[in-house]
């Protein structure tokens, strides 16, 4: 990022935020006559680290100061046509203030060589958020464009949900759930009618189709502070020795090459009030799959740790999947003295056909040294219920939501040695190691005070599987559609080796973040 | 790849067949002009109608004789002379000739707050929250009345169509033994326009349950909601549209009766879609509710969330919660919209009054405007009306009111105040509505209408003038596709 380049960005900062002095908010105008709206918001978040435990991936005091703006635009040039084009800055000021302060821990852990990947999103693929025209005559609806499809019932676990990538890089506090799913360039059409039948009211055909414009995989958390900054895992591959960012060969395919063009359908609709859906979809895992390619390179931080770095090749294997999802609510299920509202019951599952995995290594040979290809069943029921607690809120209800995540691997020793099974191996998809059977569960609270102003939320993820749990208590302050000011914690634990939380169990933080919407 | 290249193939083609093929099982009120044809734009409606402090009477201007297709408007315009001798002849009475008794010394003509001293019978003819409005604006509730205009009482009545259908069902509608509707003996028009008996005040809440305004709920809505704090500051920005198809008891638009089949057989009363398009974080928001006549039968709730790109089901039970930004709950939508049930938060029905009030009037030609400062109702003309006082007891003590108060128009059956008390006695939450008044079709609506929503605990006010017309609907414009196509 070089400094022209940065002044370009101050200055679009800077014109975004004069831009929503209008005491009247989100702006409206003709455009040949036809209405434009333009609105979008300013976002400034700050973190600071609360672990207990010092280690090379934290560091004390701030940690972060995450800013998004986003712009956007609604043309309608017609009743059935529409334009939407949205366009996002997102920049972390900790880089130009840990470096003008000098600060000796930032540079000694590494964190200020992320600040190529971390400090501004630049390219016009990241700037240019959505771009897209919508046109709807009749029951038909066809969408063209970089665009997000949403798909699925749950929130969080992405089943159905394999369209667009995350871009989790910057972590897991306050980032908003809209901002880390990855816009790509996507024709989108549907059709839908609605049945003259008792049974069913609603059925739509809804297709898209991704022509590989510009392959992008998800953006996890990578290993290695001179990549992820204070987000990258404790990960260490030998007493003493970090694990750093790797050295990727990536298999990614070349864009418009017709190995990353991907399909998927669903036929979507109401019977009896319900909603169903059954989908498939045949594309590329976002997530990319690793294979250790050679011993890995030793550097030093400038502390004087050894980093290790892995040689790895880098592939986006074929996700072909069939699933279905059911939501309703059920109104005979509900108490007058909890506040009589029905639970709604939300359920997702997929048949995972030849699902590619990273094996962690057999009894000889280098680890994550091959791939794997297993079946797999995943699943997820969530029960979303509101209740009353006088004694708790005389004015407003409790929301609670719960779900379980299953993902069953089929034939999991299928490809292992008996010395293998016998030292009970687990496949391992690098840093998200996989069992033969692995449990999740979320759980959200929230409520609302003082006219729907003041909102505490907890979040809890419990990683069954190996023993780790993530709470995230929050509380928000809308004082007004326009001003939200939020505080709260990221808690993480985890007991089991390297595996699930345990990675980044020194990433405990406070937050803080003011929001403006115009 | 080559497989999925035939299912993409298969696909396309499937696609290609339902586009060419005429949707048969798809309804729509084909001969009607299609709403999307001239229903304007917020920027449109604004240009007529600023938002604060514009006195300029708008409907006069760009009203539905203005807006609408001139065959649509005269299928939508009857006699006025019929339509009065009519609906005279069904509830009994004019209003202008059953008012004027209580404070005959109040007479037409201007008046400001400082006139309440001077005219005690002011105090008489208005409930004791409108006589308390009934000064400058300021902290902590918008819509207070400076000053008003007391005009003549007017005879409304409904569209003939309307009128005709409730004397040819008169008697028809049928209440059960403890006085709940009976929903297969409702076949269109006013349920009860002469409420007597025992069950009188259930009848007079389901006059208001199946009320036939916004051309029998046939319309497209668009406003600009403002919700306030207790220093009126604007606090929410919201602007939002609504869809509203009457799916039974028709008497206006064709089809008559039921909607389709699926209406009949289901037995739907009606379903709206509300879109909202501002603030920002509530943009492309979409709510698609359907409503089914028997109360046993829970409604629908179906939303598209933005944030996430997805339809959700929501459930319809969810209706005691404040609705965000605003002073209401999702019972007192459209200011009562709670399922009168034996079962489910049952009450206990009362009218506690019959007689005459000093209201503000029904607007023709939408002059009312909010100011900016001090957020008050501006050109407000008052109306002695015929009124019903009727009280809701809530006999469940987990439900959020304890009761309601209701004062509903005797001659159209529409409510113009509600007040809702908390278990406790306290007044939490009030409703007040003038609404649009267009003679030559006999038709009530929103449009035009000044609608205040305070929150007496909270100290929170919202206020609106919403702009409606009629439209002739199809199941398409509120169903899934409408979800996901004006989502964003």
């Amino acid at each position: 990022m070089g400094k022209g380049s940065f002044r370009w960005a101050v200055s679009a900062v800077a014109l975004v935020l004069l831009g929503i002095q209008s005491p009247s908010g989100a702006s409206e105008f003709n455009l040949w006559d036809k209405p434009v709206s333009l609105m979008g918001y300013v976002d400034q978040g700050v973190t600071a680290n609360i672990s207990r435990e010092k280690s090379f991936d934290n560091k004390d005091g701030v940690n972060s100061a995450v800013f998004t703006s986003l712009l956007e635009g609604e043309y309608k040039p017609a009743a059935n046509l529409k334009a939407f084009m949205s366009g996002k800055f997102t920049a972390d000021w900790i880089y130009p203030i840990m470096s003008n302060n000098n600060n000796s821990e930032w540079e000694g852990k590494g964190f200020n060589q992320s600040r190529e990947e971390l400090f501004i999103d630049t390219g016009w693929d990241k700037m240019l958020n959505e771009a897209f025209v919508t046109y709807s005559p009749g029951n038909f609806f066809l969408r063209v464009g970089k665009q997000i499809v949403g798909w699925g019932e749950t929130d969080g676990f992405r089943l159905m949900d394999q369209i667009n990538p995350v871009d989790n890089r910057r972590g897991l506090g306050d980032v908003e759930f809209e901002n880390s799913i990855i816009p790509i360039w996507l024709v989108r059409a549907n059709y839908y009618v609605q049945p003259q039948s008792g049974w069913l009211q609603d059925i739509g055909l809804e297709t898209v189709f991704n022509p590989n414009v510009r392959f992008q995989g998800d953006r996890p958390i990578d290993v290695g502070n001179d990549v992820s900054g204070i987000w990258a895992p404790d990960v260490q591959v030998a007493p003493g020795v970090q694990l750093g960012s790797s050295r990727y060969a990536s298999n990614a395919p070349q864009d418009w090459s017709r190995a990353g063009m991907e399909f998927g359908a669903r036929v979507k609709g109401v019977i009896n009030d319900m909603i169903f859906s059954l989908n498939y979809f045949n594309g590329l895992s976002n997530s990319g799959q690793l294979r250790s390619l050679s011993g890995p390179d030793i550097t030093l931080a400038p502390d004087g740790t050894p980093i290790a770095h892995l040689h790895v090749e880098e592939s986006f294997p074929r996700y072909q999947m069939v699933g279905a999802t059911f939501t309703s609510d059920f109104p005979s299920v509900n108490s007058s003295a909890l506040g009589g509202v029905a639970p709604v019951l939300r359920l997702e599952a997929e048949y995972l056909m030849n699902s590619t995995l990273s094996t962690e290594g057999g009894v000889v040979g280098l680890p994550f040294g091959s791939y794997v290809k297993h079946d797999e069943i995943r699943y997820v029921v969530g029960l979303d219920w509101k209740v009353k607690a006088d004694f708790l809120n005389p004015k407003a209800f409790f929301f609670i939501s719960g779900q379980f995540f299953h993902r069953h691997i089929m034939d999991f020793q299928k490809d292992m040695a008996p010395a293998e099974i016998s030292a009970g191996m687990d496949l391992k998809d690098f840093l998200v190691n996989v069992k033969e059977n692995n449990y999740m569960t979320t759980l959200l609270i929230n409520t609302t005070y003082f006219h729907n102003k003041l909102t505490p939320q907890l979040f809890w993820m419990r990683d069954i599987t190996f023993n780790g749990d993530l709470f995230k208590p929050q509380l928000t302050y809308d004082y007004s559609d326009k001003w939200h000011y939020t505080i709260g914690a990221l808690l993480i634990n985890g007991k089991n080796g390297q595996k699930g939380f345990v990675g980044l169990e020194n990433k405990d933080q406070i937050f803080a973040t003011v929001k403006y919407r115009f | 790849m080559r497989r999925t290249q035939r299912f993409c193939r298969s696909i396309l083609g499937i696609l290609f067949l339902l586009a060419v093929l005429k949707p048969v099982t798809t309804t729509f009120a084909a001969e009607y002009p299609n709403p999307r044809t001239y229903i304007p734009t917020l920027i449109e409606i604004e240009k007529h109608k600023a938002h604060f402090d514009d006195p300029r009477p708008y409907l006069t201007t760009f009203g539905p004789k203005q807006v609408l297709p001139k065959e649509f408007y005269s299928k939508l315009a009857f006699d006025v002379d019929a339509m009065k001798s009519l609906w005279a002849e069904i509830v009994g009475f004019k209003a202008p000739d059953v008012v004027g008794k209580i404070a005959p010394g109040v007479k037409p003509g201007k008046y400001t707050y400082m006139d309440l001293a001077k005219n005690p019978g002011l105090k008489k003819l208005m409930w004791p929250d409108l006589y308390n409005r009934i000064k400058p604006g300021g902290p902590p509730h918008a819509g207070n009345i400076p000053e008003f205009e007391i005009i003549r009482t007017r005879q409304l009545y409904w569209a003939l169509p309307i009128a005709e259908a409730t004397k040819k069902n008169l008697g028809k509608t049928k209440l059960d033994a403890k006085g709940y509707l009976k929903p297969e003996t409702w076949e269109g028009g006013v349920p009860f326009p002469k409420p007597t008996g025992p069950f009188r005040a259930q009848e007079l809440m389901y006059n208001i349950e199946k009320k036939t305004f916004e051309w029998e709920r046939n319309f497209y809505l668009i406003s600009h909601f403002a919700g306030m704090n207790s220093s009126l500051n604007i606090d929410f920005d919201g602007v939002y549209d609504v869809k509203s198809l009457m799916l039974s008891g028709r008497t206006l638009l064709e089809p008559y009766g039921w909607f389709d089949e699926r209406a009949k057989e289901r037995k739907e009363f009606n379903t709206y879609l509300t879109a909202f398009h501002a603030p920002r974080d509530a943009f492309g928001t979409n709510q698609q509710a359907l409503f089914f006549n028997d109360p046993k039968t829970s409604d629908q709730l179906m939303m598209y969330l933005p944030s996430m790109r997805r339809v959700r089901k929501m459930s319809s039970t969810d209706s005691q919660d404040p609705v965000m930004g605003q002073d209401q709950i999702y019972d007192d939508n459209d200011g009562f919209l709670q399922k009168l049930s034996p079962d489910r938060y049952p009450y206990k029905y009362e009218v506690l009054e019959e007689r005459e009030y000093l209201v503000p009037a029904a607007t023709v030609d939408g002059a009312e405007y909010i100011s900016s400062k001090g957020k008050e109702f501006r050109n407000v003309r008052m109306e002695r009306r015929p009124l019903y006082v009727v009280k809701l007891t809530q006999q469940d003590p987990n439900y959020v009111y304890g009761h309601r108060i209701f004062y509903i128009d005797a001659e159209t059956f529409l409510f113009l105040h509600i007040e809702n008390y908390n278990q406790k006695g306290k007044l939490y939450r009030t409703w007040d509505g003038n609404y649009g008044w267009i003679p030559e079709m006999g038709m009530l609506s929103w449009s035009g209408a000044l609608i205040l929503l305070r929150d007496h605990i909270d100290l929170h006010s919202g206020a609106q003038q919403p702009y409606s017309l009629p439209a002739a609907l199809g199941r398409s414009d509120v169903s899934m596709k409408s979800l996901t196509s004006q989502g964003k």
